[in-house]
């Protein structure tokens, strides 16, 4: 055991200063040298089983990162103004980072320890704050083809849920599978109300990539507009007005990708189609992609 | 080659509101241009009529005529015309629909030789909602809407809006 003070070690059973339990033999099997500790106070110190259930209610055991033969860090911050105070409908704005696996990771199963070591504030110091930050990480299990774009949505993707923690120490373990190739790692906060930075370091037992995820396409086109009772026409399918809903003409002069992400001040539930069409729309036959099933607060496709 | 899609926002209640905001990404610098598409029936004059009728179905059924007809007559100048209608609710769920415009002579009687536009090229469609394109219309002429469904439906409740350049009266028949 390890007094974390660094000084002051037990004094009872098998401590340092417990001669008779520690015979040769004993010391020899453990490898502990009685005399030696007898010279040094690192709060370090060895217990007997009883005596430890008697007198500790709770340890915390430490890990070493020189275990992990790969490992990458990356510091950045992330501003109170960037997205929304909750992530609870989209998560585009949120710190989003993608980790590849390697064929060996995955062959044997790595494992892939994330830490987030939030930096402490001149307020966290002082004690001086009313409101806590709450951190953590989710991770997105991705295909290949969703590794061009940012992840938008919070839910489908996700396999762990990391869990929120005012501790400017967040550790996400993870075993990967055989089809965690492609991972993302996104950052979250319970309720964002302050700038913060933070470090993180992911470590591996083999071989891996860690890199921010993609920004959405360079050039951007902003849309502003409102469902008012003159055009707002309701879901398709659902609503004989659909096609009253507001209609813009997108001319494209040459191939290119495009990627459309509609979010509504509101939480409306809303959806975004494209048809291939010159005038209004009066049927969906010529659809050529769209978000899919109605959100609240975003729709996004690509 | 250039291509021209259109983009359609929508809510998923009708009359739900709300100030929205769109990104449009792309990859090039000048790549894309965006230009909002006109209301249906923007600067037109409109006119609403609901009812709960029965059809009789379309002509197989013969008595075509007897479905829901309304006349659109044109007293403000000479202009554009088309309709939409949307089937509120039915005693099929899945009811086909279609609208047609017919010239017509003072007492609404359509000349049946005389189509002048139907939604989808006469093809009926359970959509729900059908629009006409539009015809044009001289100062003091009529011409005739025929609302129908496939097959004969007992009940079915519908809104009908006309938009029209010229102001214009409309009578049921």
């Amino acid at each position: 055991m390890k007094n974390p003070w660094a000084s002051k070690p037990w004094v009872g059973r098998y401590s340092s200063v417990d001669s008779s339990a520690w015979t040769s033999e004993l010391q020899k099997e453990i490898g502990y040298d009685f005399k030696l500790a007898q010279k040094s106070d690192d709060g370090l110190f060895w217990i007997c089983w009883e005596d430890f259930l008697k007198f500790f209610r709770c340890l915390h055991v430490n890990w070493c990162p020189s275990l992990f033969k790969y490992k990458f860090v990356t510091h950045a911050c992330w501003p109170k103004s960037l997205g929304p105070v909750s992530d609870k409908f989209f998560v585009c704005d949120n710190p989003q980072y993608y980790l590849v696996m390697s064929e060996a990771a995955l062959r044997k199963k790595s494992s892939v320890w994330i830490l987030i070591n939030r930096h402490s504030t001149e307020n966290d110091l002082i004690g001086n704050k009313t409101e806590e930050t709450s951190l953590t990480a989710h991770i997105h299990r991705l295909t290949k083809e969703e590794i061009s774009s940012r992840i938008v949505y919070p839910n489908p993707t996700k396999i762990i849920n990391g869990i929120y923690s005012n501790n400017p120490l967040v550790m996400i373990r993870y075993d990967v599978t055989a089809q965690d190739k492609h991972l993302a790692i996104i950052l979250s906060q319970y309720k964002k109300f302050e700038d913060i930075s933070y470090t993180i370091s992911v470590y591996s037992t083999d071989p891996f990539t860690f890199k921010p995820a993609p920004s959405f396409l360079p050039n951007n086109f902003k849309l502003k507009g409102q469902f008012d009772p003159s055009n707002s026409g309701g879901a398709v399918g659902r609503s004989s007005s659909y096609f009253r809903n507001p209609q813009y003409k997108l001319e494209v002069k040459r191939d290119t990708k495009i990627e459309m992400l509609m979010k509504v001040g509101s939480s409306l539930s809303i959806n975004i189609s494209v048809s291939e069409a010159v005038g209004r729309v009066n049927d969906l036959s010529n659809e050529v992609f769209g978000s899919g099933s109605y959100r609240t607060a975003v729709g996004y496709c690509r | 080659m250039g291509k021209t899609y259109v983009v359609v926002c929508s809510a998923w209640n009708e009359g739900d509101l709300g100030a929205w905001v769109m990104d449009i990404f792309s990859e090039g610098g000048d790549n894309v241009v965006v230009k909002r598409m006109a209301e249906e029936g923007e600067n037109y004059n409109k006119y609403v009529v609901s009812e709960i009728v029965g059809s009789t179905g379309c002509a197989n059924n013969g008595r075509f005529l007897d479905n829901t007809r309304i006349v659109v007559k044109a007293v403000g100048g000479t202009g554009s015309v088309f309709a939409r209608l949307n089937v509120l609710t039915s005693s099929n769920p899945d009811e086909a629909i279609n609208l047609s415009f017919y010239g017509c002579n003072d007492e609404g009687i359509p000349d049946m030789k005389h189509k002048l536009a139907s939604t989808n090229n006469g093809v009926y469609t359970s959509s729900g909602s059908v629009a006409s394109s539009p015809i044009n219309i001289q100062q003091n002429d009529s011409v005739c809407l025929i609302l129908s469904t496939f097959d004969p439906s007992p009940t079915v409740s519908f809104e009908l809006r006309i938009f029209s350049q010229p102001k214009a009266r409309i009578i049921r028949l």
